[in-house]
């Protein structure tokens, strides 16, 4: 009998201090969960896209991330179905930009709360997979950044594949060369205090000063750029000289003169012998256009360049 | 009493083992101590001969055998790295990668950029060194000689054409190319520090041809001519980082310092015409020069300095704040005004030489500050609020000079005094110190109305400028933005907002495009509904801007309004709107976990209205301003399909991937003008009669056709290999009434290159390697 009872107390001992630990666990931080726990039923969310990241190697790993693991865990072994699984799927954008911002709130990612993606609703895994990134680099969902944000912005994946474009479709550069995604302080998320800075980053060569300013190319480069991408040469917003007549409206030499009228669609060479008068095309519309003389047309920092052809 | 306590010890010692994996505590695993994982593949290529630089224009196509990716990742001993590798040792190759060891990260970007604008140019000149373009001198003297020997009015095309028909049989061929290579390295301390630190470096080199260039030789001959323009330059970026994450937020400040380098000082320029310098004296002996110089882009440098704060309080509420300081400098010394020998200044000095420089070099600066002020919060489940305010300003400290004299108005051929004007202090507009400044306040609230999210914004900008007519303005505005989402099922996101830029200065003219009056607005729509196996999108994006009160034209007299005109009524000139539509559905396809397809139709199209007149309106009957009215629509329309498709034929054994991508942009300048009017270029005495030239529509506007097609075929030999094969086709058209059916020397008296960058057909067959582990 003593016997007897010396064991059942052993034995309840066992039951309640190990149970006791556990439920002290349950109340504790989760910092019980770890991959192993979780991998026996999601052993698709395991694969090796996830298990040498980061978030495999966190302290709490699942729970990091995913509420109430706990009470999912245990209703799953009781058969209860009517416990919610903490999957990220059934939360809110915010919500799920909270949890990830719980750890990612800092560089380029400090301002998010404020960017137009958050205003949107977008949450950090409409973008990123954690478990299923295809991505080298940013866990994405994709296999580049320019294929993720094409998802959404279908007009710059049309205008990327125009002739005159940045090397995007080519994998040379990527949306997030000049913009961060994540910004919530520069207009368009573009990275530079201005436009202009940014553009420097690459096309250092314009930035100057110089002796003879453009005022426009000081001021914003989109003024007659595009730079998703355009049918006209060198990214421009319309056909040289169109693009000049929307500012140079009159002035001394050729544009007070009517020489800029001529649009005639006729032959490059009058024939031999047409008399005058014969239509062809107007010089100003050939090739190169007004940079044809116009070279420096960023700035010159010649001192006889005051008309940007030196 | 054994049997029993045995049973009931294991019993409970069952039980506690099968309950230990839930309710135990363990530890969090370690990470494997070493891992290891690659990839290789080994391409085999073979394709058609292109031509056309286009195909090539960012990306190297080789024949033959090449390595496209080699990647290598693991971890050692609790260090991290891996390397990716991207067409290994070709023009385009790219390698990147990182390594995380105990006290310090790496990362690193190596990209090569080839920049192939055009092949097989035709030049009258030769590179003899790097940016100097030669002819041989005999021959210069000679055509100028055979010029000089005939009247003006027998100096036609047909006479030029005659005159250089063997120079140009035996022209020079040029590649317009250029090769961009970047390396980008970090070096991250923070693991070992209190706060992170980190220090990056970045260097570019830019070598080949930037593009054509050139310019014009004024003379007995007014020529322009086409060469490559040298490039061989150098950028190198450094930068420090230090940041502090607490509890409550983060601070951080950055400092770089950027270094632009240009090997190249000027693009010099044999005249075809002259060999020796001849001086002008007046119209009828415009004299010329034997050589032409172009500047080319100054070294510069740039500094910025910044530092910033975040502060996180409960219920998302956010305080950001951040400061920039940047200066950018340039002082290279100029070149001489001109490179012509007799020409010299009003002083008698020889303007060919630094003496005549009123200053040396610029000694350039331009400071900006930047500033920015943000406050987001969600007070209240639901609720959002969002304000920013944003201030921009450049202001430039160059030491600008009064401006006496320089031969920029007869391009190395004359000096030319130059007087100061009231919007030209400096002798030249282009010499004016532009500044500006941006202050911006915007501010958004939003609601959760269930599933839908409701959001209004205004936004206030006021814009100051220096030595530009509209000096001042304001950018005002509103929004409203609607945000739906069910589930998984369906989205919706709408947006519409309104902009008004006003303008207040002086103008003669009236205002500059990109200064002037504007009414912006903006619309788009988005649904995506996920149905079944089925994936639908559609999405409408619209932007158009208004520029109202264009200036009518006014008659003019040598620059200046003519004393006593006034505006032409009727004749606004220059911008008037402009606007972009684009419209695109999407559709996807799953019906099982072995098959995906996609596809997707853009529709596109942007345009553009300016008009133009003449200004000598007064008393003709009707008013010669409104004969003489052009109006120009340029448009591009554009329609842009995609389909891809992946089907898994024999699980992880076969697959089929298929893409393709077309699109076609149709271009046109629809021009309205009185065929009646005057459409004469100086120095013709007669009118064009209808239906013989005049006004009319250019339908080659930059008109082009891309068409790509992959198909692969992979099977996975082993575990670690798979074998694939491949088919790819490629077409690209290109129409341009400008250039189109040119030949090099396509007018009196203009050369230009003619370099190939237009179609092209390619097949494209390969067969592929790849190995994982």
């Amino acid at each position: 009998m003593r016997r007897t009872l010396f064991v059942m107390t052993l034995v309840a001992a066992f039951v309640v201090f190990g149970g006791a630990n556990a439920f002290a666990q349950a109340s504790a931080p989760p910092a019980t969960w770890s991959v192993t726990d979780c991998q026996g039923c999601h052993d698709k969310a395991f694969g090796p896209g996830f298990s040498h990241t980061k978030h495999a190697g966190l302290d709490q790993s699942c729970a990091q991330c995913h509420k109430n693991v706990g009470a999912h865990a245990k209703a799953q072994l009781a058969g209860d179905t009517t416990v919610p699984a903490p999957s990220m799927k059934n939360l809110k954008a915010t919500q799920i930009n909270e949890t990830c911002l719980s750890c990612h709130e800092k560089n380029k990612q400090s301002n998010y709360l404020a960017s137009m993606h958050a205003r949107r609703n977008v949450a950090c895994t409409t973008c990123h997979s954690v478990h299923d990134a295809k991505s080298a680099k940013g866990l994405l969902k994709t296999k580049t950044d320019a294929e993720t944000c094409f998802t959404c912005h279908k007009a710059e994946r049309a205008k990327s594949l125009r002739t005159s474009h940045h090397p995007v479709r080519e994998g040379k550069m990527s949306c997030s060369s000049c913009h961060n995604p994540h910004d919530g302080a520069t207009p368009k998320m573009v990275k530079g205090d201005s436009i202009n800075e940014l553009c420097y980053t690459c096309h250092a060569e314009k930035r100057g000063p110089f002796a003879f300013e453009h005022a426009p190319v000081r001021e914003d480069c989109v003024s007659c750029h595009e730079p998703h991408g355009t049918n006209h040469p060198r990214l421009l917003t319309q056909k040289m000289p169109n693009l000049c007549w929307n500012c140079h409206l009159t002035g001394s030499g050729h544009f007070g003169s009517g020489d800029n009228f001529s649009t005639e669609k006729g032959v490059p060479v009058a024939p031999p012998g047409a008399p005058s008068g014969f239509p062809t095309v107007n010089s100003r519309f050939v090739e190169r256009s007004c940079r044809t003389c116009h070279v420096k047309i960023h700035g010159s920092n010649h001192p006889s360049g005051a008309y940007f052809v030196r | 009493m054994k049997r029993i306590t045995i049973v009931t010890v294991l019993l409970a010692c069952g039980f506690l083992a099968a309950g230990t994996p839930l309710f135990a505590q363990t530890a969090a695993p370690e990470p494997p101590a070493n891992w290891f994982t690659g990839k290789a593949s080994l391409l085999l290529l073979g394709r058609d001969d292109v031509d056309s630089a286009k195909f090539v224009e960012y990306r190297e196509v080789p024949k033959g055998i090449s390595l496209p990716v080699l990647t290598l990742q693991g971890g050692y001993k609790g260090n991290d790295f891996g390397l990716f590798g991207e067409k290994v040792a070709q023009t385009d190759q790219r390698f990147s990668g990182y390594a995380n060891v105990a006290w310090f990260d790496v990362v690193f970007d190596y990209n090569q950029i080839p920049h192939n604008m055009s092949f097989n140019g035709q030049t009258l000149f030769a590179e003899t060194s790097e940016g100097v373009w030669n002819m041989n001198a005999t021959l210069r003297k000679a055509l100028g000689d055979a010029v000089d020997a005939v009247p003006t009015t027998a100096r036609t095309y047909p006479f030029y054409a005659d005159l250089l028909a063997p120079t140009i049989a035996s022209t020079n061929s040029i590649d317009i190319t250029s090769q961009r290579n970047r390396g980008e390295y970090a070096f991250e301390f923070g693991k070992s520090l209190p706060f992170d630190l980190s220090f990056t470096y970045m260097r570019e080199t830019k070598t080949g041809y930037r593009g054509a260039s050139g310019g014009n030789i004024l003379g007995t001959v007014t020529s322009t001519v086409d060469v490559g323009e040298p490039l061989n330059e150098t950028t190198q970026d450094y930068a420090i980082r230090a940041a502090f994450n607490f509890k409550y937020g983060n601070a951080y400040a950055r400092y770089n310092h950027n270094v632009y380098n240009n090997q190249v000082d000027a693009l010099v320029i044999d005249n075809p015409f002259r060999a020796t310098d001849y001086p002008y004296t007046a119209a009828t002996a415009p004299g010329g020069p034997g050589q032409v110089r172009f500047s080319t882009a100054p070294d510069n440098a740039a500094d910025r300095g910044a530092f910033g704060a975040i502060l996180k309080f409960p219920l998302q509420t956010r305080i950001t704040g951040d400061l920039a300081f940047g200066q950018w400098t340039q002082d290279e010394a100029f070149l001489p005004h001109t490179i012509n020998s007799v020409i010299f200044s009003t002083t008698g000095a020889p303007a060919n030489s630094v003496s005549t420089l009123q200053q040396k070099s610029l000694n350039g600066k331009i400071n900006t500050t930047s500033v920015n002020l943000g406050f987001s919060s969600r007070p209240i489940p639901g609720l959002g609020i969002r304000a920013r305010y944003r201030s921009y300003d450049l202001s430039d400290k160059s030491s600008k000079w009064v401006i006496t004299g320089d031969v920029a108005g007869s391009p190395d051929r004359s000096w030319g005094v130059v007087t100061p004007a009231a919007d030209a202090p400096f002798g030249h507009a282009t010499a004016n110190p532009y500044e500006h400044s941006t202050r911006r306040f915007d501010a958004q609230v939003s609601y959760d109305f269930w599933d839908l999210n409701i959001e209004g914004s205004v936004h206030a900008a006021a814009l100051e400028r220096t030595y530009r007519e509209a000096t001042s303005g304001n950018d005002n505005g509103w929004g409203l933005a609607a945000v739906y989402r069910t589930s998984d099922w369906l989205r919706i996101r709408a947006f519409v907002d309104g902009s008004n830029r006003t303008a207040e200065g002086e103008t003669l003219y009236g205002f500059q495009m990109d200064e002037a009056e504007r009414d912006s607005t903006r619309a788009g729509v988005q649904a995506n509904i996920t149905a079944s196996k089925f994936d639908f999108g559609l999405t409408y994006d619209r932007r158009n801007d208004d520029y109202p009160n264009r200036p009518d034209r006014i008659a003019v007299t040598s620059g200046a309004p003519t004393p006593g005109a006034k505006p032409i009524p009727g004749t606004p000139s220059g911008l008037l709107g402009a606007s972009y539509d684009s419209f695109t559905f999407d559709v996807g396809f799953t019906p099982n976990e072995r098959t995906e397809i996609g596809g997707y139709y853009t529709y596109e199209k942007n345009a553009s209205e300016n008009q133009w007149s003449t200004t000598t309106a007064a008393t003709a009957t009707p008013p010669l301003s409104l004969n003489n009215l052009l109006n120009y629509k340029g448009t591009d329309r554009g329609d842009t399909f995609g389909a891809t498709a992946k089907f898994d034929i024999v699980p992880e054994k076969w697959t089929f991937s298929f893409l393709l991508s077309h699109q076609k942009v149709d271009g046109l300048m629809d021009i309205t003008a009185n065929e009646t009017g005057t459409f004469y270029n100086p120095g013709r005495t007669t009118l064009i009669p209808p239906g013989q030239g005049g006004a009319a529509d250019i339908v080659d506007y930059d008109d082009t056709k891309l068409t790509t097609v992959v198909a692969d075929l992979a099977y996975a030999v082993a575990k670690a290999w798979t074998l694939s094969f491949g088919y790819a086709y490629e077409e690209y058209s290109h129409a341009d009434a400008f250039s189109d059916g040119n030949t090099i020397f396509p007018q009196s008296v203009l050369f230009f290159l003619k370099g190939n960058d237009g179609g092209y057909k390619v097949n494209v067959a390969y067969a592929k390697l790849n190995y994982r582990f």
